[in-house]
């Protein structure tokens, strides 16, 4: 599975939509539900699939799925 | 289900939520409001989920961001709108505007840690003008950073002084409210991993999302607690699990028990911790596929063994299915299987009481004994709000419970065995002392319980002040045992009429005709009241079916009937008293 397969994942398990399809350009306005608080279940949910701790920057600084995905790339390959 | 893992909380978040999202609340389900220095949405979550799932049905309330102070000082606020039964609040070090200047003279020292407390008082005085509220406040996780390192010690640190708030906090808490030591909660799972900054720069969390389930738990269980849904009873299988072997194998001496070799020392240790659990009170029973003279013998005759059979209240060693041993132990107790816990390093045994006995709280027993005691703290399984004298002389022994049943034998019917026992009761007004075991006693009955009332000590220190309220305490004992106060009664004057508001009576001592005894009681103080009648009421639960025909049987006659409710009523002007097998005392039991 792909970093974006298992983020998709995330997203519909987090968001309860079962045909959530992701794309990179998708923000938080695009999607009902995704609020600060499903933004948080959303972070600890990704860093514990992937095993990895994002930076409080990092998280801060998201903008859109795109990014989600490269923050995630990046921090497997530090792990 | 008990959690008792951080492992799962990314699960348990999920379930919460999607649980929030299809809740339908009944209009009489208890509501918690919810107050905290940090966001709290997901706590509120996760404790109603653990209620639902322990089979309580609340609505979590969340009050505003970081509103403890504001909202319980402000009487116009959401919080006194609400009109909570439960207020949970969990504060966070950074609330304390002011901590002590580094070596800070003795006087000022003490002048703030007083200013301090003062201002709890301030806000626990104006949470309980809140009727019937009743209260779980955190004490305070001490932070992981040190100011002065190792010499973090000195009196005047942040840790120094967050300790002795803590130590006050408890003691100056009134009665309802109840503290929470997430103090020890953050030092169980290390302050390492307790406290991540970065969720709390980023979304406020007081706590890493991860230890949400744990405080949940804890909260949870002191909530029901309050209900009256306490554990007494902890069951105990033998071979591997008090000690180390099969005893039909080796023999009474060949079990692995001996402190002097280390798994043997895993297992003395379980039974002294497990010892210590009865001298607080809570009853413990055999269930063991075994011989029962086998079984019995290394309590008997291995002195190695820290547990004596003095220790147990109840000992089953058969060849029959433990389900239906458990039930059976339930019944001797006079207890419900919902307060039982069981301990069994057998899965399959864990797996059919689980299943079949879905209220037993089953403990997940590890591989390793060493673990055992850990593993069962961690469930703190024996959650309680306060501790009575009473508690501490619970564990009859099976030594006494073994006597009585001889005696029983011996008798020739129940009834003679009943003035065999050679019960000596006592029935006063009640002192002010007795206040917390009367408190305790109604809000854990629920059995021998007719209306099912609830009441919290400071509601009780109400009705003992009041004129027309009469509360009445019952003492027991007989040859083997002093039981201490069994029985509670609150009667209202009403007129010419006595309202029978309260009766309970605890299930240690029912089938002993202590409620002809109380009845009698009753009339007395009824008449001295000035009373010519008795109103009583009966309301079905789920447990109290005991209790369903007491007024009948008693000469009462129905008034009627609505729903749940059945109201009686007698004159007692010229009942006739039953005198029953129990004896009166006239002073104090000692």
């Amino acid at each position: 599975m792909t970093v974006k397969e298992k983020l998709q994942e995330i997203f519909r398990e987090v968001l309860e939509l079962d045909d959530l399809e992701i794309y990179d350009e998708m923000t938080a306005q695009d999607v009902e539900g995704w609020d600060s608080l499903a933004q948080m279940e959303l972070v600890i949910t990704a860093e514990k699939e992937f095993h990895i701790k994002f930076t409080t920057k990092e998280i801060s600084e998201l903008k859109n799925v795109g990014e989600f995905i490269d923050m995630i790339e990046k921090n497997v390959i530090k792990r | 289900m008990y959690y008792n893992t951080s492992e799962d909380y990314i699960e348990i978040i999920h379930a919460a939520r999607k649980r929030r999202r299809c809740a339908e609340y009944k209009n009489n389900c208890k509501k918690i409001y919810l107050l905290s220095s940090g966001s709290i949405q997901y706590f509120g979550m996760v404790l109603e989920y653990f209620l639902y799932e322990h089979g309580i049905s609340v609505r979590v309330v969340e009050g505003s961001y970081d509103g403890i102070r504001a909202e319980i000082l402000d009487e116009e606020s959401a919080l006194y709108k609400e009109k909570p039964d439960i207020l949970v609040v969990l504060p966070y070090y950074r609330d304390i505007l002011a901590y002590p200047e580094p070596f800070m003279e003795e006087e000022k020292l003490n002048q703030l840690e007083e200013d301090t407390i003062e201002t709890f008082k301030i806000l626990w005085d104006n949470v309980n003008k809140i009727e019937n509220i009743s209260v779980f406040w955190g004490n305070y996780a001490i932070p992981y950073e040190r100011q002065f390192s190792n010499l973090d010690q000195i009196k005047s640190s942040k840790k120094s002084f967050l300790r002795r708030i803590n130590d006050r906090l408890f003691q100056a808490a009134p009665s309802n409210v109840n503290i929470l030591d997430l103090e020890y909660l953050s030092s169980l799972v290390g302050k390492e991993n307790w406290f991540d900054y970065k969720d709390y720069y980023l979304h406020k969390s007081t706590v890493s999302p991860m230890y949400l389930p744990l405080i949940a738990e804890t909260v949870s269980k002191s909530i029901e607690c309050s209900l009256g849904r306490v554990k007494k009873c902890l069951v105990l299988d033998l071979d591997n699990t008090l000690w180390g072997g099969v005893v039909a194998e080796t023999g009474y001496d060949g079990i692995t028990i001996d402190q002097n070799t280390p798994l043997g020392e895993a297992y003395y240790d379980f039974q002294r911790y497990i010892k210590a659990l009865s001298q607080r009170g809570i009853i413990l029973a055999i269930c063991s596929k075994n011989d029962k003279e086998v079984a019995m013998e290394p309590f008997e005759k291995n002195p190695n063994m820290f547990l004596k059979l003095s220790d147990i209240t109840v000992f089953y060693a058969n060849w029959q299915d433990k389900v239906t041993n458990i039930k059976h132990i339930a019944e001797e107790l006079n207890i419900g299987t919902d307060s039982m816990v069981f301990f069994d390093d057998n899965p399959a045994e864990r797996k059919l009481v689980r299943e079949y006995l879905p209220m037993v709280q089953v403990i997940e027993v590890p591989e390793d004994p060493a673990d055992y005691v850990k593993v069962l703290e961690k469930a703190s399984p024996f959650e309680v709000l306060e501790i009575t004298k009473e508690d501490m002389g619970r564990t009859d022994s099976y030594v006494n419970n073994q006597k009585r049943k001889l005696l029983e034998q011996s008798s020739v019917n129940y009834d003679s065995y009943l003035k065999e026992l050679s019960m000596i009761g006592l029935c006063k007004e009640i002192d002010k002392t007795d206040i917390p075991r009367f408190v305790q006693l109604i809000n854990k009955s629920n059995q021998f319980n007719l209306r099912t009332q609830r009441y919290n000590q400071e509601q009780i220190e109400h009705l003992y002040q009041e004129n027309d309220s009469c509360l009445l305490k019952i003492e027991l004992s007989d040859i083997f045992t002093n039981y201490g106060i069994i029985s509670c009664i609150i009667m209202k004057k009403n007129g010419t009429d006595c309202f029978l508001d309260t009766w309970v009576m605890s299930c240690r001592v029912l089938k002993r005709k202590v409620e002809i005894f109380a009845f009698g009681k009753i009339v007395e103080y009824a008449k001295k009241m000035g009373c010519t009648s008795i109103t009583g009421e009966y309301i079905r639960t789920e447990k109290n079916k005991l209790t369903e025909d007491l007024f009948p049987s008693l000469g009462f006659v129905v008034m009627g009937k609505h729903e749940d409710t059945t109201v009686y009523k007698l004159d007692i002007e010229h009942v006739q008293i039953e005198h029953g097998p129990i004896q009166e005392k006239n002073d104090q039991i000692k």
